[in-house]
């Protein structure tokens, strides 16, 4: 009993969070707005950075973001936040052709191999992370509740029915599982030119440089402010953490 | 008597003597170090040679001690073994080459050995390193290297020619680098392959081999440059002791290979940051020496037409990454092409092109004054900023006419043309960005939305798993009717226990309450059991005969309390609850349906 009210309490505190409205928040994005139609862009990236730092999470602002990055030339910065809005938006092609386009004016080019199909299948789940949850526990609730009713009363429409349940469950189930697997940091080279270092400290050998709008994934990150990267191509490096953005 | 006990004495110390020798036979180990000259240059290398010599044999290596500041390289051992008088004496040479790192005074060694626990050390040597000696006096040797930069103090981002040239009055062969430096904090970029020319020093040929790379800085301060490190095979010629009476001179001159190792200097930089000081807004990042230039397709157009400006920096120096001039004029849309970039890697360094199309889009007609675009860079030269400009243009922009599409439709055919042409794209650009009032916030998941949806999630097939037990359990009533009351028998007894009293109806009622029990448990009418029935039919259930003993002594003694009358005091009648109590939890404990 003491669990279920616990359950009532935290869900009723989550549905409060979820519609309490934060008006300085969409003011900030609004004024943002103005500033980038205007083409004040330093102005615009003020006004977004500070609704970032109130707490503003949503597809919109990393997208608008990224987009006055983009007019600013800061390509680096650029591709993170469109990167960002992709993960909440998947759906939306304006997020990703600025992306598309963004990733045009890097510089570097990194080798990769032929991308697997799993990866693939990854890049093309056309829901974001909230979605895939709720979607598992939409088709989770469906599936089990169909089975504990077999358990009870024997109806062939209710086997059906929970075959042609399963397959959403088990689907939602591994695309849960996938995202999960593959949630992993990732980062962006925003300075001109840096150098990649074969360990923590400007003493040790410059393996490779790169340059802004560079992706790569994180590995670790350590307390010196060095980070340990690694590229598709599979070059991993220390580099600055003061060089770039990540998540 | 006495000779007996000086001659036993005497054994015993010639017994202790020998064991002495060869307890000290440990400690007959000689290493010696040796080096072929105590004063050289940087660019010289010495030979060093460790000799061990003992009674022992050891499979250990030495350790070179005060060798911090040469970089050291083995090149090769030897090993010797002897028995004189039954003794075997081994001796091993261990030879090195040592390179200085840096010049001054230095104390080489002790070299040190490890055998059976023991380190022995040898002697030390003073050597005295001299800074790079002056051409005249590289040029006595028959083979040197040289390293040099064209600029010792550039710039961060400015072009430096880095040159490394191999000079040989002898024929060499198999030359390679046995370590190349790194460039730390540098930019490099190959120039070109290796060069070959002749070039006379002093009057005497020599044979140069030439590398040259470009190197940027990227970060100011101090920055060295390590050196190169070559192993080349001179051929040398000499003459035979005993010359053949027979064949002329050039069959009395046999030929040997001497590899020689060579190291170049380290070089060193000193990068400076580029001044604040007059620094334009739009720096460009360019360093060296560039011109820009552009080009307009037509002067001419109508509204949502679209002409190209094509932009080209052209200039000495980081043009990879340096930023053309973004644009943005008032009355025009402009659309940015991905820029293409020209390299031309000279002697002289690298030249480079960069070409960037714009599509102009006018938005309204009217006579445009195109103002000139300006490339900022930095000139190492004149240690300032500089601005290069493009010309000015003057583009004259009219009103597309009204009737265009539909005089063009009065003129195409009406069936849909073959002539399909590919779209030619002019320009790209962001899509706009995204407007609109709403949360902010309500995409994003927090740990403990994702933690309660987890377990609700997870919650479902634990639900089924108590269904399944649920069901079982329904389905053992059903098909056992004396399922539910075997396992309540237990509840019940306890309830009817609370209230048994310690009256005289204490034993027929405490009887009775087993006898129900065991009814229940056993699924039969207990209240006729008698002590007897009670043992017989708890014999089949595995009880084991103690307990059934138990139970059929407690009904006798309730039988006996029951109707034997007595005095019973309140112990006996607590005790009887007790053993009751006690009966029943065994009970439930081993009977086993």
């Amino acid at each position: 009993m003491k669990i279920l009210l616990f359950l009532i309490l935290t869900l009723s505190g989550i549905s409060f969070n979820l519609s309490a409205g934060d008006p300085p928040l969409n003011s900030l994005f609004q004024q943002g707005n103005e500033a980038y139609e205007k083409g004040n862009y330093l102005q615009a990236l003020t006004h977004y950075e500070q609704a970032l730092k109130k707490g503003g999470k949503s597809g919109k602002l990393h997208y608008n973001l990224g987009s006055a990055y983009f007019r600013l030339g800061r390509i680096g910065e650029a591709i993170f936040h469109f990167r960002k809005a992709k993960d909440y938006l998947p759906r939306n092609p304006d997020v990703s052709f600025n992306l598309q386009y963004a990733r045009k004016k890097a510089i570097d080019r990194i080798k990769t191999e032929k991308k697997g199909w799993l990866d693939i299948f990854i890049e093309q789940i056309p829901l974001n992370q909230k979605e895939v949850y709720y979607f598992f526990l939409f088709s989770s609730v469906l599936f089990w509740g169909i089975c504990i009713s077999l358990l009870f009363k024997k109806n062939e429409a209710l086997r059906w029915m929970r075959l042609f349940f399963a397959l959403p469950f088990l689907a939602s189930f591994i695309v849960w599982g996938l995202q999960l697997a593959n949630n992993g940091d990732f980062g962006v080279i925003k300075i001109n030119q840096t150098g990649v270092y074969s360990a923590i400290g400007k003493d040790n050998v410059v393996l490779f440089y790169l340059h802004s709008g560079t992706e790569f994934g994180v590995e670790e990150k350590s307390e010196d402010k060095w980070i340990k990267i690694v590229l598709q191509d599979g070059k991993k490096g220390w580099i600055r953490e003061d060089a770039v953005i990540v998540n | 008597m006495v000779k007996r006990q000086m001659r036993n004495l005497h054994s015993v110390f010639l017994f202790f003597m020998i064991f002495f020798m060869a307890s000290l036979s440990v400690f007959g180990m000689e290493i010696t170090l040796h080096l072929d000259k105590n004063e050289l240059t940087q660019e010289d290398q010495l030979e060093l040679q460790v000799s061990i010599e003992g009674d022992e044999d050891f499979n250990s290596f030495p350790k070179l001690r005060g060798t911090e500041d040469f970089e050291v390289q083995s090149s090769g051992s030897s090993s010797q073994m002897s028995i004189i008088n039954g003794v075997a004496q081994s001796k091993k040479i261990f030879q090195f080459i040592l390179m200085p790192k840096k010049a001054g005074t230095f104390t080489v060694g002790p070299a040190e050995i490890e055998v059976d626990g023991k380190v022995f050390h040898s002697n030390e040597e003073i050597v005295k390193v001299s800074k790079s000696q002056s051409n005249k006096q590289e040029t006595n040797r028959p083979v040197f290297i040289e390293t040099s930069v064209s600029n010792k103090e550039p710039y961060v981002n400015e072009q430096v020619i880095f040159t490394f040239k191999l000079f040989s009055r002898v024929q060499i062969t198999n030359a390679s680098f046995e370590k190349l430096p790194e460039f730390k904090g540098l930019w490099k970029e190959d120039l070109q392959g290796e060069k070959e020319y002749e070039t006379v020093i002093n009057g005497v040929p020599w044979q140069v081999t030439e590398i040259k790379y470009a190197i940027f800085p990227s970060e100011e301060g101090k920055m060295t440059i390590e050196p190169f490190q070559l192993v080349a095979s001179v051929v040398t010629t000499e003459r035979r002791n005993n010359p053949s009476p027979f064949f002329d001179s050039f069959f009395n001159m046999s030929r040997r290979l001497q590899q020689v190792r060579l190291r170049s200097n380290p070089v060193e930089l000193n990068v400076k940051p580029l001044p604040n000081e007059g620094k334009p807004i739009n720096f460009s990042g360019l360093v060296g020496n560039f011109s820009i230039r552009s080009e307009l397709s037509k002067n001419s157009l109508q509204v949502g037409e679209s002409a190209t400006l094509t932009l080209q920096a052209e200039g000495n120096g980081n043009i990879r990454d340096g930023k053309l001039p973004d644009i943005q004029w008032d009355g025009f849309k402009i659309y940015d092409d991905r820029p293409e970039l020209n390299l031309r890697k000279t002697d002289k360094g690298i030249m480079g092109l960069k070409t960037i199309k714009k599509a102009l889009v006018p938005l309204r007609p009217g006579s445009f004054q195109i103002p000139p675009i300006a490339l900022s860079y930095f000139e190492p030269q004149s240690h300032s900023y500089k601005i290069t400009e493009t010309q000015g243009f003057s583009l004259n922009v009219v009103q597309a006419p009204q009737d265009d599409r539909e005089s063009l439709s009065l003129t195409s055919p009406a069936s849909p043309s073959n002539l399909k042409k590919d779209i030619q794209v002019v320009g790209e650009d962001l899509m706009p960005i995204m407007r609109g009032n709403g949360d902010l916030t309500n995409e994003s998941m927090e740990i403990r939305e994702k933690g309660i949806l987890l377990f609700l999630i997870f919650l479902q097939p634990v639900l089924y798993l108590l269904g399944i037990v649920l069901r079982k359990r329904r389905e053992k009533i059903f098909q056992d009717k004396g399922y539910w009351q075997r396992e309540k028998a237990y509840k019940k007894f306890k309830s009817d226990f609370q209230s048994l009293d310690q009256e005289d109806t204490l034993f027929g009622n405490a009887s009775g309450l087993l006898k129900v029990y065991l009814g229940d448990k056993l699924n039969l009418d207990g209240k006729a059991l008698t002590p007897m029935d009670a043992s017989r039919k708890l014999i089949p259930y595995k009880v084991s005969s103690e307990l059934v003993k138990e139970v059929e002594e407690f009904l006798k003694t309730c039988e006996a309390g029951q109707y034997g009358g007595g005095p019973w005091g309140p112990q006996e009648k607590k005790k009887i609850k007790e053993n009751l109590l006690t009966i029943v939890k065994k009970l439930e404990k081993e009977v086993r349906v």
